[in-house]
């Protein structure tokens, strides 16, 4: 059991991070640029959202099969870690994005062009003015993919199969154990990931109630 | 940066398997008998770290040919395991245990079922099967119900599980019956739960299972002689399997 939640915990982390690190640049692009196809890049993204998994697990798995386009290259990921945490990415990216976005919106434009017009670095202009105008967003962004990864299921199962130690996440050991008929540990599984995710989604609740106040005592 | 140490922590522990493990891919049915095997085994080879995944045979089969990292390939039918040895994915198999097809049906029931023929009865609502396409128990199932020629009839009762396994689950969360493998039927949730009985084998074929070695190496290569040991023999026996 503790295998399987590490796993689910280690998915999760790296999920989110990778989220952070190219979604912040992403949805600051997207929100401050308008271009042709802006909004039907922006659909694409957020198509995980309405697709079920089973169409992103086949997609993936046609992905990496031997004679796939990632398989071509050597990537062969089904029934891997590296397989999963794909999967996992493009699963959770339109939480994580949306929630970029989001605080990107709550920026004034008109603070950043005086800024800008005042000579302000563009590094200087993230760390003085955006990140600690808006990262309580970013955070919460962020411990939503994670929470949202933790949860995940169905394109889990379906591109890493259930090898333990390597795709059995928490919630694959818990569809295992009923199978197995193994109800009491099941209860054990399930009780702690109930606990855990409503922590989390607590956690993410109570960021956004801190950000919306910082925002509100901010210019606007 | 304490979060980011303990993350690190956390990754070095989830890091990648002992180099003595041994990966098995098993058929759903065997899900009661192999924990009993598998520590009968590693108290033979102390050495040894097995784990082990459950499935339909032909779901496990589909992920192999895939490219899923097992050592072990256990099928509940050689037919799955042909499919492997004409991609040339197989290095050695054998045969080692015959399963059985039962009947289990839930308390609420009354009268208890006499016959296959009563789950045509009105107060059978669902019937729960494994995934004949790709779960051998499953078609057991399907090949007694025409048998009997009573498929028909239950067409539209029947409940179609992922695997023989997840088809007893269903049958203690909400179906009435369930065609399963029979060491399922006597997992003491389903005893607590219902009656069963064996089904008469001459309306299935033989649901052999074979054990298949992938990935040669000296683990997989004993715990194929161990599946067909007199000590492995004793313990399917107990557990309702007959030995080909």
């Amino acid at each position: 059991m503790i295998q399987a939640f590490l796993l689910s915990f280690k998915l999760a982390a790296i999920t989110a991070l990778v989220l952070l690190a190219f979604g912040v640049p992403l949805a600051y692009w997207l929100t401050f640029n308008d271009f042709r196809g802006r909004r039907l890049l922006e659909a694409v993204l957020l198509l995980p959202l309405t697709l079920p998994p089973t169409v992103l697990g086949f997609y993936l798995l046609v992905l990496f099969s031997a004679d796939g386009p990632l398989g071509n290259l050597g990537l062969r990921w089904a029934f891997s870690f590296a397989g999963i945490l794909l999967g996992s990415i493009i699963f959770s990216l339109p939480f994580a994005l949306t929630a970029y976005k989001e605080a990107f919106r709550a920026i004034d434009p008109e603070v950043l062009d005086v800024v800008r017009t005042l000579g302000v670095s563009r590094w200087k202009r993230w760390r003085k003015v955006i990140l600690p105008w808006i990262w309580p967003g970013l955070i919460s962004g962020t411990l939503l993919a994670f929470a949202h990864t933790l949860g995940e299921f169905g394109v889990v199962l379906l591109v890493g199969g259930s090898i333990p130690g390597k795709t059995r996440v928490a919630s694959i050991y818990i569809f295992d154990l009923v199978q197995a008929l193994d109800f009491e540990s099941a209860h054990q599984a399930a009780a702690i990931f109930v606990v855990l995710s409503l922590a989390l989604i607590y956690a993410v609740r109570s960021l956004e109630e801190a950000w919306k106040s910082r925002i509100g005592s901010s210019i606007r | 940066m304490g979060t980011l140490r303990l993350l690190l922590f956390f990754l070095l522990l989830v890091g990648g398997a002992s180099a003595n493990g041994l990966r098995l891919a098993a058929a759903a049915n065997l899900n009661q008998v192999l924990p009993e095997l598998i520590a009968a085994f590693e108290r033979s080879y102390p050495a040894y770290q097995v784990m082990v995944s459950y499935g339909a045979s032909g779901t496990l089969s589909q992920q192999i040919g895939r490219g899923a990292p097992y050592d072990v390939f256990i099928s509940a039918s050689p037919v799955y395991i042909d499919y492997l040895e004409n991609l040339g994915l197989i290095s050695e198999r054998r045969p080692f245990a015959l399963g059985k097809l039962a009947l289990f049906y839930s308390r609420r029931l009354k009268p208890t079922l006499s016959d296959i023929s009563d789950l045509t009865r009105s107060d059978v609502k669902r019937i729960a099967i494994a995934n004949p396409q790709h779960a051998p128990y499953g078609q057991a199932a399907l090949d007694c119900l025409r048998f009997y020629n009573i498929y028909n009839q239950l067409q539209n009762k029947l409940i179609y599980a992922a695997n023989v396994s997840q088809a007893a689950q269903m049958a203690l969360h909400g179906a009435d019956a369930a065609l399963i493998a029979l060491p399922l039927a006597r997992n003491p949730n389903m005893v607590a739960a219902g009656y069963y009985y064996e089904i008469n084998q001459s309306c299935y074929s033989p649901i052999l299972q074979e054990v298949a070695i992938l990935k040669k190496t000296e683990a997989a290569v004993n715990f194929l002689n161990f599946l067909t040991s007199p000590r492995a023999t004793s313990i399917l026996l107990a557990y309702g399997y007959t030995i080909p």
